[in-house]
């Protein structure tokens, strides 16, 4: 994940750097600069049902965004990415220490179990948790089955549904954050605690947790981010009921055909993704830098 | 109690714990595999028999087989082009010395975090209001936007994946075959390239997952004639509720795993 970089040399002086990365720069000032660019100049535009893609400059997009309801949806969206990240962190963490921990078939078995998923388009994992959570799914059976409930117990179209949904399908890239830092710490310091007399739980708190944080503030901000850009979750799990930023999004492009707004909320959404980004990059180095000293 | 049993009841007590947080982590896809051979549409537990109708009954899914073609060609197109132009990418920022480079490397992977629909939307608008009034051709619902929405997350998988093994490859090799007068192209091709081949193997390999898999970037350029795999199954799901969906994945999930295994053999992609 952090590879070492003990030796950037220069093989390459400028003017061949500049000529290799060339194709992929236009590339990427066509497809992802520009793009955004316009977005920018698309959000000035008035804000109405089918709006038109011309008209006289101005913020009244930016002023509905101040509304009761998109400011709901906006921190409905926040608190579930939240709560994602917190769920991915405690259940990521164990997982990465028992791979860190174990050898041989066992070590290359969790970490193809914790990878595989990874490849499995989000659609299918999302389809998968449809069928466990529905009315008439998995989890509902089993307790008609044990005769706990007669009623289904409405599941989908909550946050709850959404946050899970979420959290297995990121739990991934938490693990392989966290397992990055952790192979990187010597598993000396841990036994030097033990023996100076710790308990196995006082030396992991003290010595361990400490060092993993730049690891564990690295998968939270990646879980946070991917999270609040994801839309087949919320949109299969959470339906109507759940809105969040990118399926509100999708509505206004799609069925009101007001890509003014469209735009307005896809920037702030990209706003608030590269705040937390900056924030978390910040503080990574902070402590980073704490620890060398 | 002596510190030898509590020490032994803890590591049980871990492993119990890490033994869940999997079986939550491997439900989803589990389940669809089981629901591919139920016989019956609604879901069962225990299982009621045994069936591969569902399996036959993908093949009379067009819609869902134009999927499995288009997402093939569109990933396979999308991931040469990625190489293409990853590879020089990743070289020229992990050999070069011009500066910013790290802001360059930023740059280039910040679609692997940014929110995939908003970039797509983006496109769209870019493609609907500046490309087609210029060029005069309806593009959206043909392949090409669909292939370059694509290349927005291949080429960063591809710019990563090769980075980090140019940056575990030994440098020092290289600058002896610079020193003793090979050009900057010979080093390249005769030194480097051979050292980093597992790393392109490996690059290419996720490039192709990610784009078969992904759904974000091809949900508004689908049309009547063109779709990808989980489109046509999200519009499947939207419509009809039998588990001919989980059939289909289910294939999907064996091909994957296949590819994987297959990459893992000849490159080792898990380092």
């Amino acid at each position: 994940m952090h590879p070492i970089r003990s030796h950037d040399v220069g093989i390459l002086d400028n003017h061949q750097t500049l000529f290799l990365i060339a194709p992929a720069t236009f590339v990427f000032l066509v497809l992802l600069v520009s793009p955004i660019v316009f977005l920018i100049h698309l959000s000035l535009l008035p804000s109405m049902p089918n709006a038109s893609l011309t008209g006289p400059i101005g913020f009244n997009g930016y002023a509905e965004l101040g509304d009761s309801y998109h400011l709901g949806i906006l921190w409905r969206t926040i608190r579930i990415s939240g709560i994602t990240t917190l769920g991915c962190l405690l259940l990521g963490y164990p997982i990465a220490l028992s791979i860190i921990r174990s050898r041989g078939w066992w070590r290359s078995a969790q970490i193809v179990f914790v990878v595989t998923p990874l490849f499995v388009s989000i659609v299918v994992r999302t389809y998968g948790w449809v069928l466990l959570l529905g009315n008439r799914g998995l989890i509902n059976g089993l307790l008609a089955w044990v005769g706990f409930r007669d009623q289904p117990v409405r599941l989908l179209g909550t946050e709850a549904a959404v946050v899970i949904g979420l959290m297995e399908a990121l739990l991934p890239f938490m693990v392989l954050s966290l397992s990055a830092v952790l192979s990187r710490i010597d598993s000396t310091l841990e036994e030097a605690a033990r023996g100076l007399g710790a308990s196995p739980i006082g030396a992991f708190l003290t010595v361990t947790l400490p060092l993993s944080l730049p690891g564990a503030l690295a998968g939270c901000l990646l879980v946070f981010m991917v999270s609040m850009g994801s839309y087949v979750t919320p949109a299969l799990l959470g339906g109507s009921e759940v809105r969040v930023m990118v399926t509100e999004i999708y509505t206004q492009v799609t069925t009101v055909f007001n890509w003014p707004l469209a735009a307005v909320l896809s920037l702030t959404l990209l706003a608030v993704s590269l705040a937390v980004a900056g924030l978390a990059s910040r503080l990574i180095r902070t402590e980073r830098a704490r620890k060398t000293v | 109690m002596t510190r030898w049993t509590s020490g032994a009841i803890g590591r049980v007590l871990f492993q119990l714990l890490v033994f869940a947080i999997f079986v939550f982590l491997l439900a989803a896809p589990s389940i669809v595999v089981y629901y591919s051979f139920s016989p019956t549409v609604a879901l069962h537990f225990p299982p009621e028999g045994f069936t591969w109708r569902w399996y036959l009954n993908v093949l009379d899914q067009p819609r869902l087989l134009n999927g499995v073609w288009q997402s093939g060609l569109i990933a396979g197109l999308a991931t040469i082009l990625a190489l293409l132009l990853g590879v020089p990418t990743a070289y020229a920022l992990t050999r070069g010395t011009m500066r910013g480079r790290r802001t360059l490397e930023t740059f280039f992977l910040s679609p692997l975090i940014l929110p995939g629909l908003v970039l797509a939307i983006g496109i769209l608008m870019f493609i609907v209001a500046i490309v087609q009034p210029l060029v005069d051709i309806t593009l959206v619902g043909s392949l090409p936007p669909l292939l370059a929405a694509h290349l927005i997350v291949t080429v960063p998988w591809v710019i990563r994946t090769v980075m980090s093994s140019l940056n575990t490859t030994d440098v020092a090799i290289e600058e002896a075959a610079r020193g003793l007068g090979a050009s900057p192209l010979q080093v390249f091709w005769l030194v480097t390239l051979p050292s980093i081949k597992p790393g392109i193997v490996a690059g290419a390999l996720f490039a192709f997952i990610v784009s078969f898999g992904n759904f974000a970037l091809s949900l508004f350029f689908a049309s009547g004639r063109v779709t990808t795999l989980p489109v046509a199954i999200f519009e499947y799901v939207d419509r009809f509720q039998d588990p001919t969906v989980a059939a289909i994945s289910t294939i999907v999930i064996g091909l994957t795993m296949i590819l994987v295994f297959l990459g893992d053999r000849f490159a080792k992609i898990w380092n």
